[in-house]
């Protein structure tokens, strides 16, 4: 489960809901507390998923470029 | 002798051909089981009982002329992201309670021109993500403590209660596969681009498919041959060009089937481990050959695939979004709001990351006809659980939920789930069985191999939750 405190939760909350806020007017604001650190929670996992990602092996960057996908199950690729 | 409701499509179709039982019996019996045990388990959304009887008075009149179609009079259910013309869709959104289309899906028009009969639409998880729809909760029929798995958890408690034979769900991250594990059906994710998902609300449109949920592989096939195919609709739509495996049928002499032990195998239960187990003995013991394959890009798939949900989920919903309080469930929210923080750049690189991983799939495929990992890494969860229990250690719901599920919409395989036996609890656990682009009957071929020499998928919860 998150390895996080409900304060840290909150706190880290605080800061999610004026970010998202910004990006999604209003509605974010209209969400109850526990839907914020909810979605803070889920926040922290997706940091580190994302990191995952952006550490991906280099090897991917001699990768062919992504074929339009109406392709790519075509060319067996 | 089983009553109708209890019948498979396949029965059904030989019931009906020898003239043993009508569409209009089959259809009633089956309405008679959604009065009995639906008002708790709430698999059915939508009942569309006058349009099935009037559905299958024509099958019935269609068969006494001699001119049935491939599914003439077998009920089904759709999925409620699935549009029916006149008949409400409300995708178990708030959004589109009163939402009613005026044109059917391609897959929802195909069955009805196979002569399927359309008894309801199905309980889904909100958008086909997240937690359950506005619509309460569906109980999972083995035990009403447990969660059914979703998002197409309508379909497989319809299916696996015995309220119809088959029923239609989607998969994007395993929705299809999830619910057909935790319930015992047997589910195909058919692969990328083989079925039309014109008309299907969308949840992510690279990682979305359409497919047939049943108590078989047998019917699944009946049903996925009516449904297979290109359609002009789908600009996503692939016509491949066979789907078939050689053989003789009887044996599997000659198979040779993978198994990926890199990431599907470094969390599951016991009990799931050995579920694979149970089929890899029985492959073998029908003639197969088993080799040990290597995937070694496989661990970031279930990355790739939540990276590439979030952002095309955030595109998809920008116009509704600013009713985020009218979305349900902690769950959606969540997805919704951290939807926002995926940027371009981690969603182009989700994306340049495909043809790798397919690549590493096709050579698994140079060295096997198919490929065998764990089903779901634990039986149902309690529906008090807040994530998963593995081992002892608890983990987040979304670090368990799609883990063994994504690397086949990633790569678009075609992947089907099949019971095989129980876990703690008498819960049902399983398996699934993929195989390369457009070789679908592969999967199909194999689990009909293993289901005439088992008899997990004939398996029943003891009673229903009452």
């Amino acid at each position: 489960m998150s390895h996080d405190t409900d304060a840290e939760l909150d706190l880290g909350a605080g800061a999610l809901m004026e970010h998202a806020a910004g990006l999604i007017p209003d509605a974010v604001r209209a969400l109850p507390p526990e839907n914020m650190r909810e979605a803070m929670a889920f926040h922290r996992w997706l940091e580190g998923r994302l990191a995952e990602l952006r550490a991906a092996p280099l090897s991917f960057v001699d990768a062919d470029l992504p074929e339009p996908l109406i392709r790519r199950a075509q060319g067996g690729a | 002798m089983a009553e109708l409701h209890e019948l498979g499509v396949a029965e059904l179709l030989a019931l009906f051909r020898s003239g043993q039982a009508s569409p209009v019996e089959a259809a009633n019996a089956c309405l008679a089981r959604i009065d009995a045990v639906d008002p708790r388990l709430n698999a059915v959304l939508t009942l569309c009982a006058d349009q099935a009887v009037d559905a299958a008075a024509e099958s019935e009149r269609r068969w006494l002329a001699g001119e049935a179609r491939p599914l003439e009079g077998v009920p089904f259910g759709l999925k409620d992201i699935i549009k029916t013309a006149g008949i409400r869709t409300t995708g178990g959104s708030l959004i589109y309670k009163d939402y009613v289309p005026q044109e059917s899906a391609t897959v929802a028009v195909q069955l009805a021109a196979a002569g399927a009969v359309l008894l309801g639409k199905l309980q889904t998880m909100e958008f086909a993500m997240g937690g359950n729809s506005h619509y309460g909760p569906t109980l999972n029929p083995w035990n009403a403590d447990r969660v059914t798995g979703g998002s197409s958890s309508g379909s497989a408690v319809a299916v696996m209660a015995e309220e119809m034979p088959f029923a239609i769900g989607t998969d994007t991250g395993g929705s299809i596969r999830i619910p057909s594990l935790f319930c015992g059906a047997t589910g195909l994710k058919p692969s990328f681009g083989a079925v039309s998902r014109n008309g299907v609300f969308p949840l992510a449109w690279t990682l979305d498919h359409v497919g047939p949920m049943a108590r078989s592989a047998a019917d699944v096939k009946l049903v996925l041959d009516a449904i297979w195919g290109p359609d002009p609709a789908d600009p996503y739509s692939i016509g491949y060009p066979a789907r078939g495996m050689s053989g003789d049928g009887e044996t599997l002499a000659g198979v040779r089937v993978a198994i990926c032990r890199d990431w599907f195998f470094d969390l599951l239960e016991p009990y799931a481990e050995d579920a694979v187990t149970r089929v890899a003995t029985a492959l073998t013991d029908l003639g197969a050959e088993l080799v040990e394959v290597s995937i070694p890009h496989a661990f970031l798939t279930d990355t790739i695939c939540w990276v590439i949900i979030l952002a095309e989920m955030a595109a998809l919903h920008a116009d509704t979004m600013y009713r985020l309080q009218d979305y349900g469930e902690i769950v959606t929210r969540q997805l919704m709001v951290n939807a926002q923080f995926v940027g371009a750049g981690d969603y182009l690189r989700a994306l340049r990351m495909i043809p790798v991983i397919q690549r590493e799939a096709n050579d698994v495929f140079r060295t096997a006809d198919a490929l065998l990992v764990p089903g779901m890494p634990t039986i149902a969860p309690q529906l008090t659980e807040e994530g998963f229990t593995i081992r002892g250690s608890s983990y987040l719901w979304q670090e368990i939920i799609s883990r063994t599920m994504s690397f086949f919409n990633v790569t678009g395989l075609p992947t089907l789930a099949i019971p095989a036996g129980h876990g703690d609890d008498g819960l049902p656990v399983g398996v699934q069985l993929a195989a390369p682009l457009g070789a679908d009957d592969v999967c199909l071929r194999l689990a009909a191999a293993i289901q005439a020499h088992t008899s997990y998928h004939r398996e029943r919860p003891a009673s229903l939750p009452g």
